[in-house]
């Protein structure tokens, strides 16, 4: 189980940082309140994104599968981290 | 079969000559992106090729992680960030969510297989009804309110804007406008069953100084008609369709108050003159199968004629 | 290197053996792994004959869905046909998209994993084999019998994504929707148990040493797809019955008179339909890196980039449902998230086909017919996948959206991403199966017809929708300049037709049925395990693997596995038996016992269509007796499989012991258990939603549940059931009477609860006929009294169990997999109580 959430750490993270935008229009609104709270979500979820990719690259991994699982978790963070600032910019360029 | 022929149209294609400020800008952007992609498209054809049949050099290029990064990842990712941006402000900038200043009201609702059109003042008060048909000025905005009466349809006039589906127990808003005079077709784009195929709309957008004319022009009928009338009247079609002036006041169907000045028959479909009017009530479901007007064979030659005339006379 | 399980990886090291196998170990495999004969073909629960039946049957829906294309083609010709009249077209294209889609192409991949899994991972059959057979004929039987509707006029005709109200009772009365809602009740419960085979399968079967990092891209490919099945389908799974429970006892969900809304269909329905799309696309992306790598005779580039894209693909694509939704009149902010994801899923897409062309570029590509298959696969998909990256601008869906815009779009995406990479799958794993590869000859006539008809098919599609041709339109006037697009359109798909037509008739002189007689083998070269050779048992030896195409790596592996000088050659207890291996490494864990050939999933398969067929026709009669059968049936066929043999620990090869019954955690059992749950769950984390949705939307519909304090006895009576469960399964070492007991105890009070649940919502007044509200509020008790049900079924089976005493073992995996169901059960009881009373109870 920690090897998945390992592997797949940043890409948890943006499906989290997603629904709760959807979730957070769908049943709020697009209110300056919702647009606070939603960028507050993207700043959390981004600064996880970061705190785990500085924890995962200061492993030292001792056998080659973990080696293979480090590599892909650090790309798999920087791809979520990504899109998760991505997915925020409707939040900056929409008014309504 | 009977002629069917509205102004030839299709080139340019409707959405790439936009006739309006609600579609302009869309196909600017369906311009980038149509040549835009070609060229991405010319892109990756080309590395394949090279994958395929290039030099040892280029084929050395490509074959590796860094070419992944910089054609599979970097490259995209710029492109679909300024095209997300674009994307972004354009969604805000042209959504009925913001209703510019002064812009004429009207209410459409969605019907199988039809429109009804409720023309509407400032204060969102019915001002006059017709079907499948509007008329707006050139150069002024229209925000249109669509609904669905039955099931879900999809307003959609290319050459104006975007579509929007109508919903039952849902009102939508779209903003459409055109920018000179002319006829605007459209047609449903949502899966309605049976002749959604046949479920036309016609946009005739006037000169401000036309426009109050035709405004002006519709009044009730006077109530004269004489054999043609009495045909309406006493043959079952009132009991569906309202012709304001007269007792004919039923609501099942289209207005016909004004019908004779409609371009089309049949919601779209057929040229209005007197042959298609008598081919449509001697037998509607030849033409538009599944309608839901029943076929009328039992009138004789005169009294279609009759009524034919009646109906085309109705402006 | 660090070990998972405390299995010493240097053990390996003892492999190849040298010591000579005796020659009875063979004759011994071939007997337990022996050809069905006659009407056992029907009993068959082997992968090799599952996975042709189930790839055959899909190809002939891919057939049959594709002359149904033709009609459509022939119709549109020209303005104004009569060709088809337009009922019977609106028919034709829905049974088109759906045959397509939920007949052809998911059982299609499905089936490929079916087939090619075992072989690739080294298994000797995947970890369910009746479950495979069950599935396989549940989806046979129904999906024929759905698509014979179409024949008697009663095909559905609401579009294949039927839409309410059009497809509620009011406008469409007739049978016709039913039978929609009965065939993909079907893929349903086949797409479901296949996906717990596979992901069990590809996690928990691997030949030993065969990591994560080193396994083939396509088992990669099927996990993800396996995964996304469980997370996507319990959406439409919960969409279709609460629109069979709609139009069978008028609950409006989807009546926006009556506090339904017809876009919580459109949500449900997108957010099982768009990862849909990449369910299908995966698998197939998963079979094109295979081959590329072959094609090109050198290592995939990128194999952790495209491990990596296909999860987050898996990821992104829940992310682009409303896509589908953006002409809805959905607020402008929401629709950009939607639009942001639509267009970050593309990324992926790009690293894969970018990896594909450096694999390309590094080796010394062959123009073979899987060559070919894969290089225009590549084209048709860039092409689909730019317009997709059109329609993912909002602005500009407004225009393209539901046109043949669309059309072309999605046909671009889903033949270059599917259909063509299943055809290169086709020729590279025919010899695999066939004593005969397919003729290289015909396939470039094949490839040049589907290649060039494709394109021109498809393409002239764009130009009609940026005309303003909408979809599904069965004619079109004249004088809008669409008379020559859809001409050359028909053209061109008449082609497409007859380079499949050839194919065909390539398949009839060439395809020689193999298992068990030799294949025509590895043509291709390829170097994955699955070009062992082979029989009905797999491979005579399992390897250890210690790289990703081991049969590139070690030119004698072949020869030694052969000659039985790995894992496992011989049958260690007489019966069909697996390594099970740990989910990261792939350590040997134990051995699995596998069932045999059995009548009881090809009946309990009959009785369930039985019973979806007599209910779409309203003989409830024979309904009921149909599905009593079925229950039966499913008892009888697992009555045999949870049985511990008497020999405890084995030697699977070079002295490495492992036991043969393991329960708990480690079980392949309690895996397929907790994904099953994980299925439910979304059931009814996607019920919860459709309540949470309809009170923000239809809040003049709502009135206030009741109150909160009549749920603390449910409460407590769910925690007793929790408790109960628990308590079976530690006193069971003691005494199996008690623990089958506190099972009992456990059915008994869940059964309580969710009574007091329902007395409490029809004391409040609110009758499901009356609302949205009431009628999801009824839907949530209705699924806990389906999961209530089958808690006490197999409470009552584990008693059965207990009466013959076969629950006498310390340790029992029946009664453990009840114990998670009941748990499960009583927690799911628990939530919907509470929340089922706290939305919109501020009003």
């Amino acid at each position: 189980m920690k090897s998945w959430l390992i592997i797949m750490g940043g890409l948890i993270l943006w499906a989290v940082h997603f629904f709760l935008l959807y979730l957070l229009a769908e049943f709020g609104g697009s209110g300056t309140g919702v647009r606070l709270v939603a960028s507050l979500c993207t700043l959390v979820l981004l600064g996880a994104a970061a705190w785990m990719f500085l924890a995962v690259s200061r492993e030292t991994p001792g056998d080659p599968f973990a080696r293979w699982r480090r590599r892909a978790a650090m790309l798999a963070l920087a791809f979520g981290g990504l899109g998760i600032a991505f997915q925020y910019l409707p939040v900056l360029l929409i008014d309504r | 079969m009977t002629e069917r022929t509205l102004p030839s149209e299709g080139w340019p294609p409707a959405v790439l000559d936009p006739a309006g400020p609600y579609s302009e800008p869309v196909t600017l952007l369906a311009w980038v992106l149509l040549v835009g992609g070609t060229v991405i498209l010319a892109i990756v054809l080309a590395a394949l090729w090279v994958a395929l049949r290039g030099s040892p050099r280029l084929k050395n290029r490509l074959g590796g992680e860094k070419a992944i990064w910089i054609l599979g990842f970097a490259f995209p990712s710029v492109v679909l960030t300024g095209l997300l941006v674009w994307g972004l402000l354009l969604t805000s900038s042209l959504s009925a969510a913001r209703v510019p200043e002064g812009a004429m009201r009207v209410k459409i609702i969605g019907e199988m297989w039809w429109w009804r059109v409720h023309y509407q003042d400032e204060q969102g008060r019915e001002t006059l009804r017709d079907a499948n048909e509007l008329h707006i000025p050139v150069g002024q905005p229209v925000l249109l309110e669509l609904e669905a009466a039955d099931v879900i349809h999809s307003f959609w006039v290319p050459r104006l804007g975007g579509k929007m589906d109508m919903i039952p127990g849902r009102t939508n808003r779209l903003l459409i406008e055109a920018d000179a005079p002319g006829v605007y077709k459209g047609q449903c784009a949502e899966y309605c069953g049976g002749p959604h195929a046949l479920m036309g709309f016609v946009v005739v957008a006037h000169a401000p100084a036309e426009f109050a004319r035709w405004q002006a022009s519709r009044r009730p009928a006077d109530g004269a008609g004489g054999e043609g009338l009495a045909l309406f009247l006493s043959s079952g079609c009132a009991a569906c369709h309202t012709i304001r002036g007269t007792p004919a006041q039923g609501l099942a169907g289209p207005d016909l108050t004004h019908v004779g000045s409609r371009k089309t028959l049949g919601a779209g479909i057929l040229p209005n003159n007197p042959g298609t009017m008598a081919g449509w009530v001697a037998d509607s479901q030849a033409i538009k199968p599944a309608n839901r007007m029943p076929p009328y064979h039992q009138f004789s030659g005169e009294e279609l004629q009759a009524l034919t005339a009646y109906l085309v006379a109705l402006k | 290197m660090r070990s998972e399980t405390g299995f010493d990886p240097t053990l390996y090291e003892r492999f190849p053996t040298r010591d000579e196998r005796p020659k009875e170990e063979e004759e011994d495999l071939r007997r337990i792994w022996c050809k069905p004969k006659g009407w056992e073909y029907l009993f068959a629960v082997n992968n090799n004959y599952i996975g042709i039946y189930y790839l055959g049957t899909a190809f002939l829906f891919f057939l049959m869905a594709g002359v149904l294309g033709l009609l459509m083609r022939a119709q549109l010709a020209a303005p104004m046909l009569e060709i088809l009249p337009q009922g019977t077209y609106n028919q034709v294209f829905t049974m088109h998209g759906t045959v397509m889609m939920f007949l052809f192409a998911v059982p299609a991949v499905e089936a490929a994993g079916v087939l090619l899994l075992p072989q690739m991972l080294a298994a000797r059959d995947l970890p369910f084999p009746r479950l495979s057979a069950y599935a396989f004929w549940a989806y046979a039987v129904g999906g024929l019998c759905f698509f014979a509707s179409i024949f008697v006029g009663l095909a559905p005709d609401g579009g294949w994504f039927m839409y309410p109200p059009l497809t509620s009772k009011a406008y469409s009365p007739g049978i016709n929707t039913d039978f929609w809602l009965l065939g993909i009740g079907f893929i349903e419960i086949s797409a479901i148990a296949g996906a717990i085979e596979i992901i069990v399968g590809v996690l928990r079967t691997r030949a030993p040493g065969m990591r994560l990092d080193k396994m083939p891209i396509f088992a990669w490919a099927m996990l993800v797809f396996a995964v996304m099945i469980v997370i996507a389908f319990p959406s439409i799974i919960l969409g279709t019955l609460l629109l069979e429970i709609e139009r069978a006892f008028n609950w409006p969900f989807f009546d926006a008179t009556r506090g339904g809304d017809p876009l919580l269909w459109q949500h449900l329905f997108w957010f099982f339909g768009h990862p849909e799309v990449y369910i299908i696309f995966l698998p197939a992306a998963g079979m094109m890196s295979m081959i590329v790598a072959t094609v090109a005779g050198e290592r995939l580039v990128g194999y952790r980039l495209i491990v990596l894209a296909m999860i987050a693909t898996g990821f992104i694509s829940f992310g682009v449902w409303a896509h589908h939704m953006f002409t809805t009149g959905m607020p402008p902010m929401t629709t950009g998230f939607f639009s942001a994801a639509s267009m970050a899923v593309s990324v992926p897409a790009g690293i894969q086909v970018f990896s594909w062309i450096a694999t390309l570029a590094i080796g010394k590509p062959k123009f073979n017919a899987p060559g070919l298959f894969v290089m225009g696969s590549i084209v048709i998909f860039v092409t689909g996948g730019l317009t997709g990256v059109m329609v993912a601008m909002v602005p500009f869906d407004w225009q393209a959206h539901d046109s043949y815009f669309i059309v072309a779009h999605l046909h671009y995406v889903l033949i270059g991403g599917m259909v063509f990479p299943l055809f290169a799958a086709f020729y590279y794993w025919i010899p695999m199966v066939s004593r005969r590869a397919l003729s290289e000859r015909l396939a470039k006539w094949v490839f040049g017809l589907m290649f060039t008809g494709m394109n021109v098919a498809f393409l002239p599609m764009h130009l009609a929708g940026l005309q303003g041709m909408p979809r599904r339109v069965y004619t079109y006037l004249p004088g809008q300049g669409l008379e020559l697009p859809n001409l050359v359109s028909t053209v061109g798909a008449f082609m497409l037709g007859l380079g499949v037509l050839l194919f065909v008739v390539d398949l009839a002189r060439n395809f020689r049925l193999a298992p068990g007689e030799g294949n025509a083998g590895n043509v291709y070269g390829g170097g994955t395990l699955e070009w062992l050779p082979s029989e009905l048992y797999s491979t005579r030896s399992i390897p250890v693997v210690t790289s990703r195409e081991p049969l590139w790596d070690d030119p004698a592996l072949a020869d030694e596995v052969e000659k039985g000088r790995y894992f496992l050659p011989r049958s260690a207890t007489g019966l069909r038996e697996t390594i099970v291996t740990s989910p990261l490494l792939a350590e040997p864990q134990y051995l699995q016992i596998m069932p045999g050939p059995s009548p009881w999933p090809f009946a309990a398969a009959i009785f369930t269509a039985g019973f979806f067929l007599a209910l779409t026709v309203q003989a409830y009669l024979f309904a009921w007796v149909s599905g009593v059968l079925a229950v039966i049936s499913v008892l009888r066929w697992l009555w045999e499989t949870d049985r511990p043999i008497e020999i405890e620990g084995v030697d699977i090869g070079a002295d490495i012991r492992v036991p043969t019954y393991v329960t708990g955690p480690s079980s392949h059992g309690w895996w397929a258990m907790i994904i099953l749950l994980v299925v439910m769950g979304m059931i009814f984390l996607m019920a919860l939603f459709s309540l949470a949705f309809l009170s923000s939307n239809q809040p003049g519909f709502w009135r206030p549940p009741p109150p909160l304090g009549e749920a603390i006895s449910m409460l407590m009576l769910y925690a007793a059931a929790i408790g109960f469960a628990l308590a079976a399964r530690s006193v069971l070492r003691r005494s199996p009477f008690w623990s089958v007991m506190a099972l009992l105890f456990s059915a008994a009070a869940s059964s309580a609860a969710l009574g007091l649940d329902y007395a409490s919502w029809s004391g409040s007044g609110l009758d499901p006929t009356a609302s949205g509200q009431g009628a999801v509020a009824y839907a949530l008790l209705a699924l806990q009294a389906c999961a209530a049900a089958i808690a006490m079924l197999m409470a009552l089976y584990c008693a059965a169990r207990g009466v013959r005493g076969l629950v006498a073992q310390p340790r029992n995996n029946s009664i453990d997999l009840t114990m998670l169901f009941l748990v499960y059960t009583a927690a799911q009881g628990a939530t919907g109580a509470l929340v089922s009373r706290l939305v919109g109870v501020g009003g």
